[in-house]
């Protein structure tokens, strides 16, 4: 018999799970869905550290690549003399300013990693409050200033090339429902710049996930779990398809909270304010995912089409009343001569869509090798309506919000069960699973 | 834009008062005639007939519905037999109550709610993952209530089954198919009769024709709120602040807190509020809720003093009036008035449990003349007036 049971096998419970068996509990992990080959986003030294993993982290390099209208490319490097070169060619201001932009927003990323690697702040929290003062004066300002921000404003403010701010303000955007010019977006920006160089606005690719899925210590169950058994308030484990029982005075689930709480828990024990709220938490899926095969591979690694801040923000007018962007902003990453294309925005029941494949194609078709073979893929079954975040990231549905104020310390209501998943705090794959384990130790 | 109801055709002629009241978005009658004072007497003497189509119906249906009403009312739904009706509060997670009411079991998975306040989006949040239909009725069902000792033979007369009490059952009235079931708010004998809407009128004519010997008379709420007074019935906002509009948490009140621990079924091993209830019951609940009588000798004392003769309320007040004992503040009563049956100045109080016993010395302030008084008062049992023909 085990006494933990992590329920789903991504980042966030694979490391939930081998925390806690490193702390000396019987894990069983049960694997819901196939596992990810890769894992995006950062890993913190520490959490590489405690589990004693050599992970391997990469960004494409340069990180990105924006096609400019009349030919050439816009190309930022982690190398940031590079960037500067390749921003001078559009403008010398914003060239000038890049250096000192990266700086600024640097600073605050540190303070958001930080942050991360806890439970997420109070807002009466000393701690927290210090920590912001001892950003110093300018940089407090701009943390306090930029967070509920539009992306699109603060690009404005500081670069005029609508290539670099279009490209940028797309990618604060991935994956959420809304425009560079809806408040909260410029936290995105820093959102994914936490755990980057500085200069590098992107998160990187690791095989974290994949190392933890080949290491031994954790009792691996391939099945779905039907329901979370109660007693008295307190959980008592959780019954897989089929009907086995896996008993454990302790169960962490890292599938969204909607499903753990009001699907997989008995109706009648949770106060139904709260699963309204639940209910209420926004989880829109909003890009489409493309495997493209090409006749062979291009001479790079990523190329970002969202030639400028307006173009973004009319692809989102355009799921804004239900449509698929007629012009979407297209993410490719090319791994020899496959590529992946993030397509955005298509809303969720359209993101399968027929069309969707013919636009990619027509946008991209100027810069990629040509294309042998074009697929379309459904989002990964974890995403709940096609939300890898599981709860979108917006201002309103992070930190001590995330996903909702009650449920932000991970903890439920009910003893012994506990949340783990990208709708928790920090929404970084592997670290809410990090951050889950280590409240459990405290607990 | 206010409502009128099923009956209103029927109502508004009839009304020569023009004294109207909201109830739930609804315009019904205050009184009938120009004073309540006839309605009144009716209800204990012969029929008083009560347009109560504004209560808020839900039915609730499926394999599920006995389960979805036992997670929201504090009684056990689930163990009432086809037929029976229950009076029950429900309250939040906290074990507040929220707002009260009737389930009947119509039969095997169906269910009809009333209640006080809107409740179609309580219901769904508790039905999460449930298999059951809820459907609010309130405008579709026209509601009356017979209240009187001539109400059983004024519906007998026109072919309604006997029942007992808190029992419901289909029936067929001079043609009309309704439900009837044996419930009220006057703590009466009493009848309430449930048709669709559009026979609303027909059914109006039927019982009014076959209550025309036994004297029924149409009342109004003022009327209404004397008997249940008299019989030591809770009001909504009146009473007890709703959990759901409590703005402190001093307002918010349990059903131990309103003498309704009878019905917490804390043997069900799940519903809203239960673990608090539980806790609660444990320690004892702070406050009680209680009858209270004036000593007339003292009320006549304080009218003396200023040369008048007593002045008694003609209508239930709603308002709350400060309780004394020990001479410190011990509680409050929030419904109060004469009881012409009774000849007694009566009042429904929250007090604190130390101060609840019956028999307890109290006092409760009195404005006369523009002065704060106190006369003197008493705890008492409620209901003050309970007739064995409620449940004969």
């Amino acid at each position: 018999m085990s006494d933990v049971v992590v329920i789903g096998a991504d980042a966030n419970g694979l490391v939930a799970a081998h925390l806690l068996a490193r702390a000396g509990h019987k894990v069983t992990l049960v694997q819901e869905h196939g596992a990810r080959e890769r894992t995006s986003g950062w890993v913190p030294a520490a959490l590489a550290r405690e589990l004693a993993l050599d992970v391997a982290v990469e960004w494409p390099d340069p990180w990105l690549r924006a096609p400019l209208d009349g030919g050439g490319v816009l190309e930022l490097w982690r190398d940031r003399a590079k960037s500067v070169d390749s921003i001078r060619r559009l403008s010398a201001r914003d060239a000038g300013a890049w250096p000192r932009f990266c700086e600024r927003m640097s600073a605050l990323a540190r303070l958001l990693e930080r942050i991360y690697l806890e439970p997420p702040p109070s807002l009466v929290d000393l701690r927290f409050a210090l920590r912001v003062r001892r950003l110093g004066r300018e940089a407090m300002e701009d943390f306090m200033r930029l967070l509920p921000m539009p992306v699109a404003e603060l690009l404005d403010e500081w670069f005029a090339s609508d290539v670099l701010k279009g490209a940028l303000g797309a990618l604060a955007v991935r994956h959420l429902h809304q425009g560079p010019r809806s408040a909260g977006t410029a936290f995105r920006l820093l959102h994914y710049h936490a755990g980057s160089p500085s200069g590098v606005f992107r998160s990187p690719m690791s095989n974290l996930a994949a190392l933890l899925h080949t290491r031994a210590g954790v009792g691996m169950r391939e099945a779905k779990v039907s329901g979370i058994t109660v007693r008295g308030g307190e959980v008592t484990g959780v019954v897989l398809d089929g009907g086995q029982e896996l008993r454990a005075p302790l169960v962490l689930s890292a599938a969204d909270p909607r499903r753990t709480l009001v699907e997989l828990v008995e109706p009648g024990l949770l106060d139904p304010d709260l699963l309204r709220a639940l209910r209420n938490v926004r989880a829109r899926g909003v890009a489409a995912k493309i495997v493209l095969t090409l006749e062979r591979a291009p001479e790079w690694q990523t190329l970002t089409l969202a030639p400028s801040l307006d173009y973004v923000e009319r692809a989102y007018d355009d799921v804004k009343y239900g449509r698929i962007s007629a012009k979407p902003w297209l993410d490719v990453m090319a791994d020899g001569a496959s590529a992946e294309v993030h397509f955005q925005y298509a809303p969720h029941e359209q993101s399968t869509d027929a069309t969707i494949g013919e636009r990619a194609a027509k946008l991209l078709a100027p810069y990629l090798p040509p294309i042998k073979q074009g697929k379309v893929l459904a989002p990964p079954a974890p995403w709940p309506e096609g939300q890898p975040h599981q709860a979108e990231l917006a201002l309103d549905q992070a930190f001590w919000m995330r996903p909702l104020p009650e449920l932000a310390g991970y903890c439920t209501p009910i003893k012994g069960l506990w949340l783990c998943g990208q709708a928790m705090h920090p929404a970084v794959a592997g670290i809410a699973g990090y951050n889950c384990a280590r409240e459990i130790g405290r607990a | 834009m206010l409502k009128t109801t099923p009956f209103h055709e029927r109502t508004a002629p009839l009304c020569a008062s023009h004294a109207w009241r909201r109830w739930a978005g609804h315009v019904v009658a205050s009184s009938y005639e120009l004073t309540h004072e006839r309605e009144y007497h009716v209800i204990r003497t012969a029929a008083a007939l009560f347009d109560v189509s504004p209560l808020y119906k839900y039915m609730v249906r499926g394999r599920d519905a006995g389960r979805l009403l036992d997670l929201v009312v504090t009684r056990n739904v689930q163990k009432a037999a086809v037929g029976q009706v229950l009076y029950t509060p429900w309250c939040d997670h906290a074990g507040k109550v929220m707002d009260d009411g009737t389930v009947a079991r119509l039969n095997d998975t169906t269910f009809r709610m009333t209640s006080a306040e809107p409740n179609l989006r309580w219901l769904q949040d508790n039905a999460a993952g449930l298999e059951v239909d809820i459907t609010d009725v309130t405008g579709g069902i026209a509601a009356l209530s017979l209240q009187g000792p001539a109400a059983g033979s004024i519906l007998a007369s026109i072919g309604a089954p006997a029942l007992k009490y808190f029992r419901i059952a289909p029936a067929t009235l001079h043609g009309i198919a309704v439900t009837v079931s044996r419930t009220g708010y006057t703590g009466d004998l009493g009848y309430e009769i449930w048709a669709e809407a559009g026979n609303a009128l027909a059914l109006w004519d039927a019982v009014m024709e076959a209550g025309r010997p036994y004297g029924i008379m149409p009342a109004g709420l003022l009327a209404l709120d004397m008997a249940r007074l008299e019989a030591g019935l809770i009001l909504i906002d009146v009473d007890y602040v709703p959990a759901r509009k409590a703005l402190i948490e001093s307002q918010l009140s349990s059903p131990y807190e309103l003498d309704l621990g009878w019905t917490v079924n804390l043997d069900k091993e799940r519903f809203n509020g239960r673990d608090a209830l539980v806790a609660e019951k444990a320690r004892g609940p702070a406050w009680q809720f209680v009858g209270v009588e004036v000593e007339w000798s003292s009320l006549e004392r304080l009218y003396a003093e200023v040369g008048l003769a007593t002045r008694l309320p003609s209508a239930t007040w709603r308002m709350s009036v400060p309780l004394y004992a020990d001479g410190e503040q011990v509680g409050y009563a929030t419904s109060g008035g004469w009881s012409p049956l009774l000849k007694k100045y009566i009042a429904l109080a929250h007090l604190r449990s130390r101060w609840a016993a019956p028999g307890t010395p109290l006092e409760m302030e009195m404005t006369v003349e523009h002065r704060r008084r106190r006369a003197a008062a008493r705890a008492v049992k409620k209901p003050f007036f309970d007739p064995p023909r409620k449940r004969a």
